[in-house]
């Protein structure tokens, strides 16, 4: 058994709202070991933040709910933890990266004062220290003339300058796991590499664990490990990264490859491709597979039953009844082989 | 379970594409979220109640505003209702209950054609100065600004030094010093709203810039009008009882509820309910006003859209 | 920063010469002469004092005689009604009272609107959020002075059943005739700030770098005070500019309704009395104060904001 430091079971998170219950997440699982990157991707409305916004309890509850389901974080279960417990989690032990790097900094507050906050809270040490260990955070991410700017406000850095302090602040306490929603998508694409090497950099060197949510498949394939494919709340397949690109099971996971832009595209030829339809309604979530509505390979019993999440060799999951033996045979349009020959 | 389940169908997007809940235009929304607030309800009853007390409430008893009799000043309590003085009477006798909604005939519609007034010199100032920017704004703004320096009670004190007491000259004064806040509002919307596309769709499609203000800025800047207008009415009210409280308000024989609490407070060791009855009126129509623009103003702010 | 100033420095000068301008034309496009309310003055007298006061002389001349001891001497010219009293004593000697009433209240105002407002907005749709909202509405909805005849009512009232004078309610002089007027000129601030800071402390708490403080793992003190409140404070402090011209003109009412002989009392006295020189003084030094006060309040903004303190970059 690999050592997993994160590994979240049959969680189920809803929200009620004036209009009635949404049913964000149904019956979610997956894992991250330590010091691997766990990419988890999907679009927008697919459950993705809701999920890691669960593990460290900042979905504000009410409206939200957490109706069934562990959370086990270094064995403990954080589905039990009070308030109290969780804050010394948070930032402790695990550190969290979000989307916007424009609004997630206190705009009266100096940087190297943000960092600091988070280093005498858990580690109890002085101001002076906490501002020298914040300085050398500085360092970490790159930020240049860092002795200088650590008295600075987050308006005087520009968007990638202040992601890279939002980093260090996530970080300041050598957390074990660090979570990081969708971290790229509000910057440029020269930026976006430079915080994806970043982060490859902290984990060569602290070894900590990443679960990195984005719907970027390129990112996926430059930093992770192993991807999670999410839609409408539910886990649709897992992988390791080369076996989803080299062998995806799952025709949603299908159309994401597919509608990735590629620059040997003959646009006379070929159509950029996209997923028709909309994400389903989570008021009245569908009662088998959530892809069913825009599936092209959808039967039956896709809409009346969901579909089992079996484990197939090399730890590829996946959730859809193309595996089953009573289905019909159909070719996997990125392979080119046959569903049913055995792989 | 058959092999029938497994044959495949492939896509089926009308049923993905069910939305349950029911969408709303801005202002079904907004009307809903309205009805659903009791509070604002309640006090819309209320300002209907007041208004339509004012309109009859003078013909409810046998007095009239005027009619004096010296011998039973000051009364109040059961001995007076008795004799049809729910109110009591003033220090010459005069029917209270009659004057109050005599002088809220006067504080309402004073209010009520100010706050018109100032909306109509107000949006259209706004308006234009929002849409045509540049110069003709910058111009336009800085005479408001220089004017909203000391705040507009005071000119409206000495217009009415100069021109007099008397409804019309409070009306006029008043008028002509509040739509300055106004277009202030108006501005900051329509300055906002020009950035969208369907306007500069519009310009686009050889718009005259009147046509463009007046059916596109102003209906979808109208929320914020509306709330604005809401709110000012009991600071009109506010204004003119103030004016008349320092002497310079609606002259005798007329009254107004600033007037009434006037001369109420002038005697009030001698009859407590002259002043307290007309402050009771002015505070009851200027919270039932700030209570509905509040509810007005958060039923139509789209941000809180659910 | 300097240009700043600069700038606002020179707008308030000519905001200051506009209104004096129009005071002017305003009051003495009145018909009649201020001395026309008096008793019967023979002709010579009356010659003489309109030549004293330069009534007799085109208004256009009257305007630069008036902008000239304005501005260069600051001279405010003469009562017409107490003759021989300069509008300028009699404002150095009134205004320090409606000053200490109008500072008291600012400050009751500022002590007790933003803590009400912080804790309606963390409590926000709870039973304490809808009590303080009720009081800060019934604030904005009941008029100063009837506050204030409300107050001195209920004074009376027990004296008139107890015989005990908890409070005086008119005149000035010792702290507790202070106690009143301010309370009773502070209710209105009292319920404008409260709502400020609800809706900006609701703002501020919703925006993501409270999420990422939450993140840290900080306990909800810091997270409400440090981030929270720090943040929520700001448009609250822009109103200080219009506190004091509210304050200001509540001050008219209430100095007559406790028989304070402060400013206000004297500027409302004026009126009445036709007595020009006395309302344009005051006018014109209300102004003065008014403008002074928001360029104040707009350096005391920019010093707060390190956004507009040390300029923003990258934008």
């Amino acid at each position: 058994m690999e050592d997993r430091i994160l590994e979240v079971k049959n969680l189920h998170v809803s929200f009620n709202t004036y209009a009635g219950e949404v049913k964000a997440i149904r019956g979610v699982n997956f894992h991250v070991n330590k010091g691997e990157t766990l990419a988890i991707v999907g679009e927008s409305g697919s459950g993705k933040s809701v999920s890691v916004q669960t593990v460290m309890k900042l979905i504000p509850m009410p409206p939200g709910e957490i109706k069934e389901g562990e959370i086990l974080f270094k064995g403990r279960d954080l589905v039990k933890y009070n308030e109290n417990d969780m804050r010394k989690i948070r930032g402790g032990e695990i550190g969290m990266i979000f989307q916007d790097p424009m609004t997630s900094l206190n705009p009266t507050m100096t940087v190297g004062k943000q960092i600091a906050e988070g280093i005498i809270a858990h580690r109890g040490v002085k101001k002076k220290e906490a501002m020298e260990m914040a300085l050398k955070m500085l360092e970490a991410v790159h930020i240049p003339n860092a002795h200088e700017r650590i008295n600075e406000y987050p308006h005087q850095f520009s968007g990638g300058m202040r992601q890279r302090v939002v980093i260090a602040i996530a970080l300041a306490c050598n957390p074990d796991l660090l979570i990081a929603d969708e971290p790229t998508t509000a910057l440029d694409v020269t930026v976006q590499a430079q915080i994806l090497d970043l982060m490859k950099e902290i984990k060569e060197k602290s070894n900590t664990a990443i679960i990195l949510i984005t719907h970027d498949l390129g990112v996926v394939a430059d930093i992770a490990q192993r991807v999670a494919v999410m839609y409408g709340g539910e886990i649709m397949e897992e992988a390791k990264v080369e076996d989803i690109f080299k062998n995806p099971k799952h025709p949603y996971t299908w159309g994401l490859i597919k509608s990735i832009p590629r620059l040997n595209i003959d646009s006379s030829k070929e159509k950029l491709l996209s997923i028709d339809g909309t994400p389903p309604d989570l008021f009245s979530p569908p009662i088998g597979c959530p892809f069913a509505p825009r599936c092209e390979y959808a039967m039956g019993i896709c809409k009346t039953q969901k579909p089992v999440f079996v484990e197939k060799e090399n730890s590829h999951k996946v959730a859809c009844w193309l595996e089953d033996k009573r289905a019909e045979e159909v070719i996997n349009p990125i392979t080119s082989k046959s569903t049913k020959k055995m792989d | 379970m058959n092999n029938n389940e497994f044959l495949i169908i492939g896509k089926d997007l009308k049923e993905g594409e069910k939305i349950s809940k029911p969408s709303l235009t801005y202002w079904q929304d907004a009307y809903r979220r309205i009805k659903e607030n009791k509070v604002t309800v309640f006090f819309f009853l209320a300002i209907i109640a007041l208004i339509v007390m004012s309109i009859i409430g003078p013909y409810l008893n046998r007095f009239s505003y005027r009619e004096q009799n010296l011998d039973f000043a000051f009364q109040f309590g059961r001995e007076a209702i008795e004799k049809g003085h729910y109110f009591g009477t003033d220090d010459f006798g005069r029917d209270v209950f009659t004057r109050i909604w005599e002088g809220g005939r006067i504080s309402l519609s004073i209010a009520l054609v100010v706050v018109l007034l100032e909306g109509i010199i107000g949006t259209l100032y706004g308006g234009i100065a929002g849409y045509f920017g540049g110069k003709i704004d910058t111009v336009m703004m800085r005479i408001v600004e220089i004017f909203l320096a000391i705040p507009t009670l005071i000119y409206i004190i000495l217009l009415m030094v100069v021109m007099g007491p008397g409804v019309l000259t409070i009306i006029i004064a008043m008028g002509a010093t509040r739509w300055m806040p106004m277009a202030l509002i108006v501005r900051g919307e329509v300055i906002k709203l020009k950035e969208q596309e369907y306007v500069m769709a519009a310009i686009n499609l050889g718009a005259s810039p009147m046509w463009i203000i007046t059916k596109h800025l102003i209906p979808n800047s109208m929320g914020q009008i509306i709330v604005k207008l809401t709110m000012d009415i009991p600071d009109a009210i506010f204004t003119e009882a103030f004016l008349s409280f320092i002497g310079i308000g609606v002259p005798a024989p007329l009254a107004s509820w600033g007037s009434l609490a006037n001369d109420g407070y002038k005697l009030l060791v001698r009859g407590a309910h002259l002043f307290i009855i007309p402050a009771i009126f002015i505070s009851l129509t200027t919270l039932s006003f700030n209570m509905v623009g509040d509810g007005l103003r958060d039923a139509l702010d789209p941000k809180l859209r659910k | 920063m300097l240009k700043f100033i600069f700038k606002k420095i020179t707008m308030g000068i000519l905001t200051l010469w506009a209104i004096a301008t129009l005071t002017f034309f305003l009051l003495h496009s009145l018909p009649g002469d201020p001395f026309a309310s008096e008793k019967k003055i023979p002709p010579v007298i009356k010659a003489r004092l309109m030549e004293k006061y330069n009534l007799d002389k085109p208004l256009v001349y009257q305007y630069g005689l008036y902008i000239k001891d304005l501005f260069l001497h600051q001279d405010l010219g003469i009562s017409m009604k107490v003759r021989g009293r300069s509008v300028n004593d009699m404002i150095k000697s009134n205004f320090p009272r409606s000053f200490i009433l109008g500072l008291t209240s600012i400050i009751i105002a500022i002590i007790v609107g933003i803590p009400l407002g912080i804790i309606a907005g963390l409590h926000r749709g709870k039973f304490l959020d809808s009590l303080s909202m009720i009081v800060a509405v019934l604030g904005i909805s009941v008029p100063s002075f009837i506050f204030g005849g409300i107050l001195q009512w209920i004074v009376l009232f027990i004296k008139f059943k107890t015989d005990v004078s908890i409070l005086p309610i008119a005149g000035w002089g010792t702290f507790p005739h202070i106690i009143m007027p301010s309370i009773a000129l502070s209710i209105f601030s009292i319920a404008v700030i409260a709502r400020m800071m609800r809706a900006s402390m609701i703002e501020v708490l919703a925006q993501d770098y409270i999420r990422t403080a939450r993140a840290k793992g900080l306990n909800n003190f810091q997270i409400i005070v440090k981030h929270g409140i720090r943040n929520a404070i700001m448009p609250v402090i822009t109103y200080l500019g219009p506190l004091f011209a509210a304050v200001t003109t509540g001050s008219f009412v209430i100095e007559t309704v406790f028989s304070i002989p402060g400013l206000g009392r004297y500027f409302s006295q004026s009126i009445l009395d036709n007595d020009y020189t006395v309302t344009l003084g005051v006018v014109v030094f209300y102004a003065c104060l008014l403008i002074a006060m928001m360029i104040l309040v707009d350096l005391a903004y920019g010093l707060i904001d390190p956004r507009i303190r040390r300029g923003a970059k990258n934008e």
